[in-house]
């Protein structure tokens, strides 16, 4: 059960002792999150609560990249049937979530994503701080991501959650994206460097919450 | 889109016998790799030794060298003249072949940079706490930190922006300058390549944090 702590706590993780702040997210037992949420030392995330969309909200949507179904389990509660679609166009609203539901993104950051898409063409997570475009896909995806973009010692997105303004940058982005083959986040490199959108780079646990405790803590 | 034909060059700040030595080391093996790119040094008195350009910044007097240098990285286009610059903190040095971030700019990018290698729960840990925790209200969550470094720019009117976001945000509390681009950035939306940590504490671009400070 995911909780957010709102004093610094010191919790034992799989046996170690971790350090959080205030504001930290963490994975723990229910009975440890239950315990902490009475104790007043951390909360946890009322969807409800979340401005992520308004009843009259026709502007806001999110495309269903895949897994519809395990995402509707989560958000489904505070969607409307206008504010979802797993059919194209892509681009049917004003802001779009693209979600592929493998993955479960931290949810209090879609508000704040909306809000940057006022000014930014696009918002993206970073796949992770260690893993570069040089380390995933085929040698194929590679040698040809290599051939436009230069040089593969550059971070990747986790294309698993975009959130994406609808102007006409966007439009050749995703055509771009569509008609690349390949690994899919190499591929958004090279649709990436094409159009060359407004974007700004997010922490990877937008995407994916557990993210931060899985790289290569501490760093120098 | 600008052509390849844009003028380049690259920055260092040395505010301080330390720093300017070690700058002048980063400047030296930047021009031994890239005889045909000029560089210059920012510096807080005239004393060129070996360094065909040097530009001297003598306001903040009575500020820490830190907080001098600071200074003059916020307001970088001041003082270098070119299209297309790269910046390096004086304790980095160049080792390897840059021309995929130059070829970013001449595509298009107007900023290129890397990450910060401190993330989520260890972002902006060398920022004063009041500092991070007003950063991140401003921003409603947690941002992506970049790291101030090393960077490339292409002198664009949106560029300009944001370094007099940058400047303005970094005023407020003449600390850290990270926390102040993260904040200046999200004011002023930049075309933004991203680059891996080779290019900033690796294989290309060597990082030595601290070096400055160290007596050795």
């Amino acid at each position: 059960m995911w909780i957010q702590f709102r004093t610094s706590k010191m919790l034992y993780i799989a046996g170690k002792p971790t350090q959080f702040r205030a504001g930290d997210w963490c994975d723990v037992g229910k009975s440890v999150a239950l315990r902490l949420i009475e104790t007043g030392e951390a909360t946890t995330t009322d969807i409800t609560k979340l401005a992520v969309f308004t009843t009259s909200d026709v502007d806001r949507g999110i495309f269903f990249a895949a897994n519809k179904d395990r995402g509707m389990s989560i958000l489904g509660r505070i969607l409307g049937p206008a504010n979802w679609s797993t059919e194209l166009p892509i681009l049917r609203w004003l802001k779009t979530m693209y979600w592929d539901a493998s993955t479960v993104p931290a949810l209090e950051v879609i508000p704040t994503a909306w809000d940057l898409l006022d000014r930014w063409e696009v918002v993206a997570p970073l796949l992770s701080y260690d893993t570069l475009a040089k380390d995933i896909g085929t040698p194929e995806d590679r040698a040809l991501t290599e051939a436009l973009i230069l040089d593969l010692r550059v971070p990747v997105y986790d294309t698993r959650v975009i959130f994406l303004r609808k102007c006409q940058a966007i439009e050749d982005l995703m055509a771009a994206w569509a008609g690349e083959p390949g690994d899919r986040r190499l591929a958004f490199m090279r649709a990436l460097w094409t159009v060359k959108p407004l974007i700004l780079s997010t922490p990877a646990t937008w995407a994916d919450r557990g993210a931060h405790d899985r790289e290569k803590w501490p760093r120098k | 889109m600008k052509s390849g034909r844009a003028s380049r060059g690259a920055v260092w700040v040395g505010i301080g016998d330390r720093a300017h030595a070690l700058a002048v080391r980063g400047y030296t093996r930047f021009r031994q790799l890239n005889p045909d790119t000029p560089g210059l040094i920012v510096t807080e008195c005239a004393r060129a030794r070996g360094v065909e350009y040097e530009v001297v910044v003598d306001d903040l007097a009575g500020a820490t060298d830190a907080a001098r240098a600071r200074n003059a990285k916020v307001r970088l286009p001041e003082f270098a003249p070119w299209d297309q610059v790269l910046y390096l903190d004086a304790d980095t040095l160049v080792n390897g072949d840059l021309s995929p971030c130059w070829a970013a700019l001449d595509t298009g990018w107007e900023l290129v940079i890397a990450p910060s290698t401190n993330q989520d729960r260890g972002a902006f840990w060398h920022v004063d706490p009041a500092e991070a925790a007003e950063t991140m209200e401003q921003l409603h969550s947690m941002p992506l930190q970049l790291q101030g470094g090393m960077f490339l720019y292409h002198r664009t009117a949106a560029i300009l922006d944001l370094f007099d976001a940058w400047r303005e945000e970094w005023g407020k509390r003449m600390g850290e300058d990270q926390a102040a681009l993260v904040r200046a950035l999200h004011r002023c939306p930049i075309r933004t390549w991203l680059l891996g940590r080779p290019f900033n504490g690796g294989a290309v671009v060597a990082h030595r944090f601290g070096e400055i400070l160290r007596n050795d």
